[in-house]
């Protein structure tokens, strides 16, 4: 199994202060206060929504419903956890409970196949066709991979997430691992 | 380049960016859906109508501009005993037939989504349509005793963009697309 681990939203870097006075006031219901949090924040959790579910759309609603959300249930937050922690949590459960209400049509491809030639692996830009093998991950693969390689989480926790065993999450990871590798031509991971 | 000379599966993974900004600013809509418009609010519908982002939007848009065009004295009264299937003609929505026809499409499309949502999904969404709608009979009846008074004017009209809000949800919610590009 691989060996990344990532910087998270639940751990940290030095840099990434808690912003304690914004959300003390949004707490208090301070709108503006609020609007301070969610610009600070919105494109970490657009980014979390935009790779669970695969869909610009579908992950702007996503994002939207989180905010909403964290709104109505700041009172009880009870800052135990860091806000980032706690926002990205409302937004998991949001797209996981899209996913179970809505049942959005979905055009999941097969794993490799059709997938483009690999990218300029030389280039310093994000790698595009990176970001589109993971698009193109069977769902239950693709969950897995965002919330353990890219966000950090433990396979526990994912596993209690995503209402799966943990045996069957790191499954789920290496599954992803070895698509991803295909597709992108490269070495097993 | 040889395989080997390709960053590894987890150099690649920890190049890409967590942090994706949303293609649009969806502040406004959230403030609207919490309570209160943000304060540098533009109307979303005529911005989205702008943008030509969605049918739901361009409708509010119509909306908006009728009920700006019209001078107090020329307002339709509202009529009380109407019902939900006549509410069309009701004062506070445009007449006008663009708007008519873009309305009649957005339902039509809502309609055929909803059907293919489970039965959960299908009551939820019915629920919160009867609650807006419910809201509007309410506001009605109050404005037909203060026909000027701009909150409940406000409202009303608010409580037409939910409505078209909570289409446009759905209608986007089931798009049958993948759409990274």
């Amino acid at each position: 199994m691989g060996s990344l681990q990532r910087q998270s939203i639940a751990e940290p870097s030095a840099c990434d202060e808690e912003p304690v006075s914004l959300i003390g006031a949004a707490v208090a219901g301070d709108l503006v206060a609020f609007e301070a949090l969610y610009r600070r924040f919105a494109p970490r959790i657009h980014g979390l929504c935009l790779r669970l579910t695969g869909q610009r759309e579908s992950a702007e609603d996503c994002t939207q419903e989180t905010f909403v959300a964290a709104w109505r249930a700041l009172a009880r937050f009870e800052q135990r956890s860091r806000f980032s922690t706690w926002l990205q949590r409302i937004a998991i459960r949001t797209v996981l409970a899209r996913r179970r209400g809505l049942r959005v049509v979905r055009e999941l491809s097969e794993p490799a196949g059709g997938l483009p030639e690999t990218a300029d692996a030389a280039s310093e830009a994000p790698p595009l066709d990176l970001e589109r093998a993971i698009l193109r991950l069977p769902e239950g693969a693709r969950h897995v991979l965002v919330l353990v390689a890219l966000y950090g989480y433990s396979h526990a926790q994912a596993a209690e997430m995503l209402g799966l065993a943990e045996g069957t999450c790191k499954a789920q990871l290496h599954r992803a691992r070895a698509l991803l590798s295909a597709a992108l031509d490269l070495e097993d991971p | 380049m040889s395989r080997s000379d390709r960053p590894s599966l987890d150099e690649q993974l920890a190049r890409l960016a967590l942090e994706v900004t949303p293609r649009t600013d969806l502040w406004p809509r959230i403030a609207r859906r919490i309570g209160t418009r943000p304060a540098r609010w533009i109307p979303l519908a005529l911005a989205a109508s702008l943008g030509g982002i969605s049918i739901a939007a361009a409708l509010t848009w119509m909306l908006w501009q009728e009920r700006s065009e019209l001078r107090p004295h020329e307002r339709r009264t509202p009529d009380l005993t109407q019902s939900a299937a006549g509410r069309e003609s009701a004062f506070d929505e445009p007449r006008d037939p663009r708007y008519q026809r873009t309305r009649a499409a957005l339902e039509k499309t809502f309609a055929e989504r909803v059907a293919r949502l489970d039965p959960g999904a299908r009551r939820a969404i019915a629920a919160n349509l009867e609650q807006i709608r419910a809201a509007r009979a309410d506001l009605r009846r109050e404005l037909a005793a203060h026909p000027e008074n701009p909150v409940l004017q406000h409202l009303l009209e608010s409580s037409w963009h939910d409505e078209f809000d909570l289409y446009d949800d759905v209608v986007t919610g089931t798009q049958p697309t993948l759409a990274r590009n």
